[in-house]
C-alpha cells in the first residue's frame, strides 16, 4: 500500500477581502457576459418566473469553461463554492405540460467580494449522466461530486477519486432516484423494513 | 533489523486504523494513516458508518414531519438545524414572522451555540489528555439542557422551531432564569478559559498544528470559527444577516495569532471561547428587548410551498446551508443539507500528510465534526 | 551563567503556572464543600454537583416530553396522530357504530364533550419506535394523548414495548 493522491493538488486562487455590502447583480447581466466570452451557445436559458433563487442552465459541455472564467475573473470572482448537488425528475408523461426525464446537477457559487450568491445547472440525461469535474477549480467539489455519483449515479469525468462515498462500495443502484427499489437482502443478510 | 548497505535500518510503511470506535474521533469516524514511524504519510477519511437517509426521508414525508429528521443530524445544535430549515422554507412562503417569534429563536438558538461550543471544547481538551476542563464544561452544559427542557419539553432533540414560528411560547419566568443564567456563566467561562488557554502544555500541543492558509480555507469552503480561525472575518449573522440579528451588537471574533501563527488549531479553539463570550451578549440584548405578541403566524396546516432555493445560516460548526426544490404539493422533491462538518473532513486528506501521529488527534479536535451532520 | 538563568527560570514558570491551575480546582472544591459562593448568586454548585440516583431523583418539568399516554376514554378515533407521526409508531383500527351502540355518546367533560361517532377497537403504540418529538399530542383535538414524565420503563424484550392502551396493564404505576 503506498501513497494515493485523492485530490487535485492546484494553486488555489488568493483570497478576497470581504466585501462591505450585498451587491445586486442581475443574472440576466452575467448570463450576457457569459454568452459574449464563452460563447453563444454555452447559456441555454434563464430562469426566475418561480419563487426563491433564480438560475441559469448551461450547456453541458461548456461548464468547467464557464466555472473556470467565473472563478478568475477579476469583477466576479466567484471562488467560494458553497454547494454541488444533484436532483433526479422522472419524465411526465400526461397532462399540459410534458416533460422529458432528466437529472439536474446544480453549482451554487458565491463571491466573497461582492456578497452575492449564483446558481448554475446542467441538466443530463436519464440513462448516461456524464459531465466533466471540477474538482481541478475547488478544493471542495471533490467530496460533492462523490456524493452526487453516490446518491444519483452520475459519472465526472476527469475525477481523482471516483468512487462511493457514503454507502459500501458493494452496493448496487443509486438510492436518490425516484425509481429505486429497497433491496431485499445485501449479501445475503435480509434488510428488515 | 536488517541493516542496509549505507548503515541505516530498514524502515517499512505501517497502515494503521483509525477505527470507527476510537474515543478521539468524536463519532464513528474511520481514518486510514499510511505512517512511516511517527510521521503520517497519508490520512484517507472513510465516513458512512452514520448515513440515517436524511434526504429520501425528507421527501416521502410532509415539511413538519421532516423537522425531526433534521434536528437529528446535528444533535449537539439542534436548534440551528431546525432554524435553518425553517427560514428556507420560509423564503418559499409568504408569511410575516412577528417579532416576539424572531426574538425567541434568536435566544434559543444563542444558548444552544453556547453548549455547542462548551462541548466543543470539553471534548477538545479531554482529546489531548485534560480530564478537569471537560466536567467543567459539561457541568455549565447541564444548565443550558435544563433551561431547554422547561421551555420545549426535551434535552437534545427540541423539535420546537416550526414554519412560521416556535411551538410553544415561552412561559412566565423563562426570562428571568436566562437572565440569571448569564450573570451565572460569564465568571465561570473566565475561569476555564484561564485554566486552558494559557496552560503551556495545552499550548506547546496545539500551537503551530494542521495550519490551514487563509486561500485554501476558502477553497475548501469552510465557514464559521475554522474560517474566522485562519483569520478571515466573516460572520453570518453580520454579514447576511437574517431573523433579526441586525438589531444587536456583537463584534465577530477572528483569529489573530497569539501563541503561534494565524490558522492553527490553538487559534481556532480561541475562536470559539470568545464566540461564546459574545452569544452571552446577544442573550442579554434579546432578554432585554424580548416584545410581547404571538409566538407564531398562521400557518396553513398542509403547507404546499413551490420553487426553489438555497439559503445557508450560521452553525456552530459553519454555515449550514439547505437546498430545497419544492412542486407545490405537501412534501418536498428534493431537499439537500450542506453540512459544514463534510467540507471540514474532506481537508484531512491535505492537512495530515506530514504530521505525527499525535497532532492528527489535536487537529481532528480542532475542526469540531459531529458525525451526525457529515453522514446525515 | 545563562543556562543556570534558564534552569531556574524554568522551574518558576512552572510553579507559577501549577499554583494558577491548581488555585482554580481548589476553589471549585471550596464551592463544593458549601465554604465559598457562587459569584452571581445562583444556587447551582454549591454543593456537590451530582446526585446519588437511584436514591435521589431530580424534579423534571411537566411538560417534559417521556412516555405517551392515550386516555381511551376521550379517545374519538379521528386518525390524526396515526397520519401526522413521522416514524408510523401508532396503529389505530376502528369501525362505525351498530345501531344497539350508543349513537349520542359524547366525550367526558375535561375531554372536550366531543361527539364519538366510531367504534374503537386497537389502538397500540410501539414506544421503541417512538421518537418523542411531541406531533401527535398538539393534533390530538380532545387532547387525550398526552406525553407523561414517565421515564424508567425499560424491559428486557422489545415487543412488550408496544403498549396496546385498551387493556393498558403496566408493572410501574399509572405516572403521578
Amino acid at each position: 500500500m503506498s501513497v494515493r493522491t485523492t485530490f487535485v493538488p492546484f494553486v488555489v486562487p488568493q483570497a478576497d477581502p470581504p466585501g462591505t455590502e450585498i451587491k445586486d447583480i442581475k443574472i440576466e447581466d452575467i448570463a450576457a457576459k457569459l454568452k459574449s466570452v464563452c460563447g453563444a451557445d454555452s447559456v441555454e436559458r434563464v430562469e426566475t418566473e418561480h419563487k426563491g433563487d433564480p438560475f441559469i442552465v448551461l450547456k453541458t459541455e461548456k461548464l468547467h469553461e464557464v466555472v473556470n472564467y467565473l472563478r478568475d475573473d477579476s469583477e466576479f470572482r466567484y471562488i467560494y463554492p458553497s454547494v454541488i448537488a444533484a436532483t433526479d425528475f422522472l419524465a411526465v408523461e400526461e397532462g399540459e405540460e410534458k416533460k422529458p426525464g432528466r437529472i439536474e446537477v446544480v453549482y451554487v457559487l458565491f463571491s466573497l467580494k461582492n456578497k452575492h450568491q449564483l446558481t448554475l445547472k446542467v441538466c443530463l440525461d436519464r440513462k448516461e449522466p456524464e459531465v466533466q469535474s471540477v474538482a481541478d477549480l475547488y478544493r471542495a467539489a471533490n467530496w460533492y461530486e462523490r456524493e452526487c455519483f453516490d446518491m444519483v449515479g452520475v459519472h465526472f469525468k476527469g475525477h481523482p477519486d471516483h468512487k462511493r462515498i457514503l454507502l459500501p462500495e458493494d452496493w448496487v443502484g443509486y438510492p436518490l432516484r425516484k425509481d429505486y427499489e429497497f433491496p431485499q437482502e445485501y449479501n445475503g443478510m435480509k434488510v428488515p423494513l | 533489523m536488517i541493516v542496509t548497505d549505507e548503515g541505516h535500518f530498514q524502515t517499512d510503511e505501517l497502515t494503521i486504523n483509525m477505527g470507527p470506535q476510537h474515543p478521539s474521533t468524536h463519532g464513528v469516524l474511520r481514518v486510514e494513516l499510511l505512517s512511516d514511524g511517527e510521521i503520517v504519510k497519508g490520512a484517507y477519511p472513510d465516513i458512512g458508518y452514520l448515513h440515517r437517509c436524511f434526504e429520501k426521508h425528507s421527501e416521502n414525508r410532509e415539511y413538519v414531519q421532516a423537522i425531526p429528521f433534521a434536528d437529528r443530524m446535528d444533535y449537539v445544535a439542534a436548534m440551528n438545524m431546525e432554524l435553518g430549515m425553517c427560514l428556507a422554507i420560509e423564503k418559499l412562503l409568504d408569511h410575516e414572522i412577528p417579532e416576539r417569534a424572531q426574538y425567541i429563536r434568536v435566544i434559543v438558538a444563542e444558548l444552544n451555540r453556547i453548549a455547542s461550543h462548551l462541548l466543543a471544547v470539553g471534548t477538545y481538551c479531554i482529546d489531548i489528555g485534560a480530564f478537569t476542563p471537560f466536567l467543567y464544561a459539561f457541568r455549565d452544559r447541564e444548565q443550558i439542557l435544563r433551561i431547554f427542557e422547561e421551555i420545549c419539553g426535551a434535552r437534545l432533540l427540541y423539535n420546537y422551531i416550526r414554519p412560521g414560528g416556535v411551538s410553544r411560547d415561552l412561559s412566565r419566568g423563562m426570562v428571568e432564569k436566562i437572565r440569571e443564567f448569564c450573570k451565572y456563566f460569564r465568571p465561570l467561562l473566565e475561569e476555564f478559559s484561564q485554566l486552558v488557554s494559557g496552560n503551556i502544555i495545552f499550548v506547546k500541543r496545539t500551537a503551530n498544528i494542521g495550519v490551514v492558509p487563509l486561500d485554501k480555507a476558502i477553497s475548501y469552503g469552510f465557514s464559521g470559527p475554522n474560517l474566522r480561525g485562519s483569520g478571515y472575518s466573516w460572520d453570518l449573522r453580520k454579514d447576511m444577516p437574517y431573523c433579526g440579528y441586525e438589531k444587536f451588537d456583537f463584534n465577530v471574533c477572528v483569529g489573530e495569532g497569539e501563541n503561534g501563527v494565524i490558522g492553527d488549531s490553538w487559534n481556532r479553539y480561541y475562536v470559539r471561547v470568545k464566540e461564546m463570550l459574545e452569544s452571552i451578549k446577544i442573550l442579554e440584548q434579546a432578554v432585554e428587548q424580548i416584545p410581547d405578541g404571538l409566538h407564531t403566524a398562521k400557518v396553513p396546516k398542509a403547507l404546499k410551498p413551490s420553487g426553489e432555493v438555497y439559503y445557508a445560516t450560521e452553525c456552530p460548526r459553519g454555515a449550514l446551508g439547505y437546498y430545497i426544490v419544492a412542486d407545490g404539493t405537501k412534501k418536498a422533491h428534493r431537499i439537500k443539507a450542506k453540512s459544514p462538518c463534510f467540507i471540514s473532513t474532506s481537508s484531512i486528506d491535505e492537512m495530515c500528510s506530514g504530521m505525527m501521529l499525535a497532532d492528527v488527534v489535536a487537529y481532528l479536535g480542532s475542526i469540531d465534526i459531529v458525525l451526525g451532520e457529515v453522514d446525515r | 551563567m545563562s543556562a543556570l538563568k534558564e534552569y531556574f527560570g524554568n522551574i518558576f514558570t512552572a510553579v507559577k503556572t501549577v499554583s494558577k491551575g491548581m488555585s482554580i480546582t481548589g476553589r471549585a472544591f471550596l464551592k463544593s464543600n458549601g465554604m465559598i459562593k457562587n459569584q452571581g448568586g445562583y444556587n447551582y454548585g454549591a454543593g456537590p454537583v451530582t446526585i446519588s440516583y437511584p436514591e435521589v431523583k431530580d424534579d423534571i418539568p411537566s411538560i417534559s416530553r417521556n412516555r405517551l399516554f392515550n386516555h381511551v376514554e376521550g379517545c374519538i378515533a379521528c386518525n390524526q396522530c396515526a397520519v401526522i407521526c413521522p416514524v408510523e409508531c401508532i396503529t389505530i383500527e376502528s369501525r362505525r357504530k351498530t345501531p344497539e351502540e350508543n349513537p349520542d355518546e359524547r366525550t367526558p367533560e375535561n375531554f372536550g364533550n366531543k361527539p364519538v361517532k366510531l367504534k374503537l377497537l386497537q389502538f397500540d403504540i410501539d414506544e421503541a419506535l417512538c421518537c418523542f418529538c411531541g406531533l401527535c399530542t398538539e393534533v390530538c383535538p380532545t387532547e387525550c394523548l398526552v406525553h407523561t414524565t414517565e421515564y424508567e420503563y425499560s424491559k428486557y424484550d422489545r415487543d412488550s414495548l408496544n403498549y396496546d392502551y385498551l387493556r393498558f396493564k403496566d408493572d410501574n404505576p399509572f405516572p403521578k
